[in-house]
């Protein structure tokens, strides 16, 4: 009989902060600028500089501590981690390790299997890197120090969780509270969000926990997901055929499928942690928790309650609106706008999840105005456009946000909806097409879908199909 | 204004000459008005010490900087990163501060991180205290600023261990976070300047600079380098 195993994982999960400026300068964090552009002798390791705390980071990472219920430590500090890489211009990083700004927390999560508590062990604050950019071509590495300094937080989880499915959950909830907080866009394919995985496999029932193995940097949710059911196979192989698993780590190769040793626990770096001499503490006194805690937004399971109570919205509306952040601020602005909370449900859910798939875009990259959408909703309602036109029109709010009052009226879009219009025009389809007539004479209803279509196509798409149905079941 | 002189710091190793001065000085504080007692600081052996753990431990951390990647000194040939990290800065930094980046890669070492970083962390919070408590009976700190006037160029590198004794009067000051001034106070008999120094309570480089600023006035030595020769 085969013995039963069990996998225990456990998260760290580093989270690019959304301040305007880098944690120990004032350069721009913005994404994608040209290289080194936004620098400055702090974030370029200059002989001389020092860094000053950017007091938003910490705002920030209280924010995000206590919405995952985390103790604070109201007596913080920064420690140094070094280590030599290019792309570390002092060659250390200024993290937290002794006393990290959150820590003893949790999250619930919801999985088939219910519900379940994943503990938060610390949150810390620390700087991330420049980027190194390999041309095999020149054979030389150049290095980017934008990224330099941007701000890092970094939410290490117990041991917890013991499946994908879990995991999976489980960052999805995480990034779903930064996202709410406003504290990052958590966008994993730019790296705003990335996710190392602990893994260790042991028999059911075991007390100890297993040898662990860390896979880094993980692309996406579905690659983690990957990534662990792979692991956790070759973790129980090993066993199986009597070997032991080996404490290292390893980088996991998502389109062949397999992760192989970095390095192992012997080679392991010593980083030589102490405490950062050029920072003094941070102390937080009660009165800003307890602002922090007063202004904390509404997160995500409150609102999708909130969207059934109030709105009437279905269960479903509410679980796909309130799954980024982003689609529950334009679903409430448009709501505000057009008072139909379920027809901006529908353009929301249909039509714009639509469009994002078939441009690989994320929610957080929409960017028409509510008052487009408004617009639009309300040119449906008083019948001035059609289902189809809308369609056309929404199209062009969603790439370029155009105001579909002016849009409808400059290229004649209104359908038409005059009686003693449309009446000639179903007269006239009537007598070009007397086979059609006569099939729906002798039964065949589906004729009268063909005579719908040549009216529409009479009117370029503008007839109001509803009038044209009735008109042809009048005239028929 | 009350004056105190730990008595710690006129103990062995202190030139005879150095303590003269600085005694000189002090009495002529004295006569302007200041109380001026001898007090036991304590702790001052273990300020060296200290002082040396902590700050190479910087200094090896600080100095990491200099990796011949963005700036300064470049080895010519190399193969790869880390030989190139290896090679500049063996050949780009002197003996002094190789000795300083290795005792200080060593005492943050795990394993050896809490025998010699995290005690020498520990004895600068008692050493702050004893200053803490030297401040409650005391304006300012009054002794030499080293325990002997300057060594000739070169001589001391031959024997780091003496040199760094040399800071014995200092270092406790940057431990302590503390303001400091040094003046000069005297000559000894080859006419170097002997150099008193004034030590003061956080914030309060009011009293320190009133204190100095009244011994110049009073005149009884005049420093000139022009002087010198």
């Amino acid at each position: 009989m085969g013995k039963q195993y069990e996998t225990v994982i456990g998260l760290e999960v580093h989270v690019e902060l959304a301040t305007k400026t880098k944690i120990f300068c004032s350069c721009s964090t913005a994404f994608g600028s040209a290289p080194n552009t936004h620098t400055c002798p702090v974030c370029t390791g200059m002989p001389g500089s020092l860094p000053v705390l950017n007091r938003q980071v910490v705002e920030y990472a209280m924010a995000v501590g206590l919405a995952m219920n985390c103790q604070i430590n109201q007596y913080s500090k920064f420690d140094r981690k070094n280590y030599f890489y290019p792309d570390n211009p002092q060659n250390y990083q200024i993290s937290q390790l002794y006393l990290p700004i959150c820590h003893d927390g949790g999250i619930e999560i919801e999985t088939e299997n219910g519900k379940k508590v994943i503990g938060i062990h610390e949150i810390h604050m620390e700087e991330d890197a420049g980027k190194l950019v390999h041309d095999d071509w020149e054979d030389v590495s150049l290095v980017d120090y934008n990224r330099s300094g941007v701000p890092l937080i970094e939410i290490v989880s117990e041991p917890d969780m013991r499946s994908a499915e879990e995991v999976i959950a489980y960052l999805d909830k995480l990034r779903m509270i930064v996202q709410y907080l406003g504290a990052s866009d958590c966008k994993m394919q730019e790296g705003s969000m990335r996710a190392d995985v602990n893994l260790s496999v042991r028999e059911v029932g075991a007390k100890e926990f297993g040898t662990r193995t860390e896979m880094k940097n993980i692309g996406s949710f579905k690659a983690i997901a990957r990534a662990i059911e792979a692991e956790t196979a070759r973790q129980i192989d090993l066993l199986e055929s009597g070997e032991q698993v080996v404490q290292e780590t390893r980088r996991w190769n998502d389109d062949q499928g397999y992760s192989y040793a970095m390095r192992s626990k012997e080679d392991a770096q010593d980083y030589r942690y102490f405490p950062e001499p050029d920072l003094v503490p941070i102390v937080i006194e009660d009165a800003w928790i307890e602002r922090l805690r007063a202004s904390q937004p509404e997160l995500r399971d409150a609102k999708r309650a909130r969207y059934v109570a109030e709105y009437g919205l279905p269960e479903y509306d509410a679980e796909i609106l309130t799954s980024a952040k982003k689609l529950a601020d334009v679903f409430e602005e448009t709501t505000g706008l057009c008072g139909n909370p379920k027809k901006v449900s529908n353009w929301l859910m249909v039509e714009t999840m639509r469009l994002l798939k078939e441009h690989e875009m994320d929610p957080e990259d929409l960017h028409f105005s509510p008052a487009n959408l408004a617009k639009l909703i309300r040119l449906t309602d008083e019948g001035t456009i059609n289902s189809s036109v809308a369609k056309e029109v929404f199209e062009l709010v969603f790439a370029e946000d155009i105001d579909p009052d002016r849009y409808v009226e400059e290229k004649g879009l209104k359908s038409v909806s005059d009686e003693g219009e449309l009446r000639a025009i179903v007269e006239r389809v009537l007598a070009d097409n007397p086979q059609s007539v006569e099939d729906y004479h002798n039964g065949k209803e589906k004729a009268i879908g063909f005579l719908v279509g040549q009216a529409m196509k009479a009117t370029k798409g503008k007839a109001n199909p509803g009038m044209v149905n009735q008109l042809l079941k009048e005239l028929l | 204004m009350r004056i105190g002189i730990p008595s710690d710091y006129l103990g062995e190793g202190l030139d005879s000459e150095v303590r003269d001065a600085v005694l000189a000085a002090a009495a002529e504080l004295k006569a302007q008005g200041a109380i001026v007692e001898e007090f036991p600081l304590s702790l001052v052996e273990y300020a060296i010490p200290a002082y040396y753990v902590i700050a190479d431990a910087e200094a090896s951390s600080n100095l990491a900087r200099f990796d011949g990647v963005k700036y300064g000194y470049r080895t010519k040939d190399y193969e790869g990163l880390h030989n190139m990290y290896r090679k500049s800065r063996s050949e780009g930094f002197g003996a002094e501060v190789k000795r300083r980046i290795m005792l200080g890669s060593f005492v943050l070492s795990s394993g050896y991180y809490d025998a010699y970083y995290l005690k020498a962390l520990r004895t600068k919070a008692l050493i702050k205290q004893a200053f803490d408590r030297a401040f409650e009976s005391y304006d300012v700190i009054l002794g030499p600023a080293a325990p002997t006037t300057a060594p000739r160029i070169g001589e001391s590198l031959s024997n780091p261990l003496k040199m760094y004794l040399g800071d014995i009067y200092t270092v406790s000051v940057n431990l302590a976070g503390l303001p400091a001034i040094s003046l000069p106070c005297g000559q000894d008999k080859n006419g170097l300047p002997i150099g008193l120094q004034l030590i003061g309570d956080c914030f309060k480089e009011k009293n320190i600079i009133r204190a100095a600023y009244s011994f110049e006035q009073a005149g009884t030595y005049r420093h000139s380098p022009i002087a010198m020769e």
